[in-house]
């Protein structure tokens, strides 16, 4: 278990990254708050040692996407009547068009997506972090790059 | 490859200071907890099998004061096993200490010494039902087990179950009482009303019958949701409403009663997500805030331009239209102050729900909204941010 100076010294220097993920992955804001506080925990739970910065990120890029993915999976709008989820996406965070697009797309093109365009990551390393073969991981890009084009055309007017 | 556009999205959602040390503050918080916890374990596990460190260095110095604090770490040892033991006899055992500690004795489908089960209500059969004051733990694990043999699987709660309250919130209709335990990795949860003790949901269980299959074409699963739906001690009345289609794998059924036709209330209905390629449900949620319509006969309903005026619509398209992207309207079933948990209406009402885009996005706190007048008398009885 990591001791709460090194926690928090991995929680500032990461929290965006994760944070990102997880808004990459899940609509709702206290979703990703959820999502963003259990990553962390699982940090907490864990005895991994990491060698470097590079390291404990990838972790937690790994982790934040298995923890979004469960969510989705185990309780996928379950806290709310159809017509207040629709409405409750956006009320505290402000999406734009080019992120609301990423968001739309399939997951399995979203986190290629965002580390590939965000992160600068190598498509070697999103390979290892996603677990997919290097041409899966380039495939998604192309069809993920694809797609958000038809989409921000479509929302821009 | 960085990419400025996608960069600036990311940048532009960035979550506030005050976000970040809130979830801080909450994971800090666990972290003590669980830090407790774990000194608690560790603990217990030196007791038994790892030796003082004052006893290391009475052997390595003196033999007589070695033999006397052996013998005192052992007499400690042995009255922490007793004490444990007396204690888990007390509750698990057949001899309570107090009558009231009998309800805790674990229960499980097969056992005949089993409480009589108290049948399965539905919102429906509630109005005389007593408050769940004075209902038990093992009250409510006694449903949990009748309600899944009701639909026909068989389980058997691990006595690490738990059990607490929720609190009614936003995103929470109403205080709710939450079972829980732990199997093959998943936790299962099934919640009650706590104030009458009606059943609202499941999740993370494998709802899967034994001829389960994957659905072929649509027809299939809404065949599969309807059967799921059927065995439920929830409302029977209700129709599909809407299938949401978010993976291959997770299909969204909502069924819900239709007030009028084509009008349905997402306010009185079960949900159910379905993964039609294994056959399996994995999550069952029920909504529920009945429908109060208590309007007379020669009640006028408000026609859509009124309504549009309630709302202030009229005006403020005439001033600021080419502000607005677009204005629809369309009849719903809402409740009143909704957003507001302190303030929310325990009923819902039929309305006009009127939606508004604007034209520019450079708000970053709507983009638009929804108003909420009520259907008969006119009042503005909601509102809603659009991002």
């Amino acid at each position: 278990m990591q001791d709460r100076q090194e926690l928090e010294r991995l929680y500032r220097l990461h929290f965006r990254t994760v944070w990102n993920i997880c808004l990459t992955f899940l609509k709702n804001p206290s979703d990703t708050e959820d999502a963003v506080q259990e990553t962390f925990l699982h940090l907490l739970r864990e005895c991994t040692q990491f060698e470097s910065e590079e390291h404990s990120k990838a972790w937690l890029i790994h982790t934040a996407k298995n923890v979004c993915r469960d969510e989705l999976r185990r309780h996928r709008r379950m806290d709310l009547p159809l017509d207040e989820a629709r409405n409750a996406s956006s009320k505290e965070i402000y999406i734009d068009e080019t992120l609301e697009a990423v968001r739309a797309l399939p997951e399995q093109y979203r986190a290629a997506i965002y580390l590939f365009y965000y992160e600068d990551l190598p498509v070697e390393q999103i390979s290892r972090l996603l677990n997919r073969r290097q041409n899966t991981v380039r495939s998604d890009l192309r069809r993920g790059r694809a797609k958000l084009k038809k989409l921000l055309e479509r929302s821009v007017p | 490859m960085k990419d400025e556009k996608i960069i600036r999205a990311y940048e532009k959602s960035a979550p506030g200071s005050g976000t970040e040390e809130r979830i801080w503050q909450n994971i800090f918080l666990k972290a003590d907890a669980q830090a407790m916890s774990n000194r608690h374990t560790n603990t217990s596990r030196k007791l038994n099998t790892d030796e003082p460190p004052i006893l290391i260095q009475a052997r390595k110095d003196h033999p007589i004061l070695r033999f006397f604090l052996s013998a005192a770490a052992c007499v400690a040892v042995m009255a922490a096993v007793l004490s444990l033991g007396y204690g888990a006899y007390q509750r698990w055992g057949r001899l309570p200490s107090h009558p009231n500690e009998a309800s805790l004795t674990q229960p499980s489908i097969s056992s005949p010494n089993s409480e009589p089960l108290t049948p399965a209500t539905t919102h429906a059969e509630t109005e005389n039902l007593a408050p769940t004051e004075g209902k038990t733990e093992s009250f409510f694990l006694q449903r949990t087990l009748e309600i899944l043999s009701d639909a026909g699987f068989t389980v058997l709660i691990p006595e690490t179950e738990s059990f607490r309250i929720l609190e009614k919130s936003d995103s929470r209709l109403r205080d709710e009482i939450e079972v829980s335990w732990k199997s093959g990795g998943e936790t299962i949860s099934v919640f009650y009303d706590a104030e009458d003790g009606v059943f609202l949901g499941i999740t993370g269980f494998d709802w899967a019958y034994s001829d389960a299959v994957t659905c072929a074409d649509q027809a299939e699963a809404d065949a599969l949701a309807t059967r799921f739906y059927e065995s439920l001690p929830v409302e029977q009345d209700y129709k599909i409403a809407h299938c949401e289609k978010y993976d291959e794998d997770c299909w969204t059924y909502d069924f819900c009663r239709e007030v009028e036709p084509g009008l349905y209330s997402w306010y009185e209905c079960v949900r159910i997500n379905l993964n039609p390629q294994t056959g399996e449900a994995k999550l069952v949620k029920i909504f529920y805030i009945p429908l109060l319509d208590e309007h007379k006969p020669e009640d006028e309903p408000l026609t859509e331009a009124a309504a549009l005026e309630a709302a202030g619509f009229y005006p403020q398209l005439e001033q600021n239209l080419e502000k607005l992207e677009s204005v629809t309207i369309k009849k719903a079933v809402t409740v009143p102050d909704r957003a507001d948990s302190s303030n929310r209406s325990d009923v819902s009402r039929i309305c006009w729900m009127i939606e508004y885009h604007k034209k520019e996005s450079e708000d970053y706190i709507a983009g638009g909204g929804v108003k909420y007048v009520d259907y008969y008398s006119g009042e503005v009885i909601g509102y809603d941010v659009l991002k």
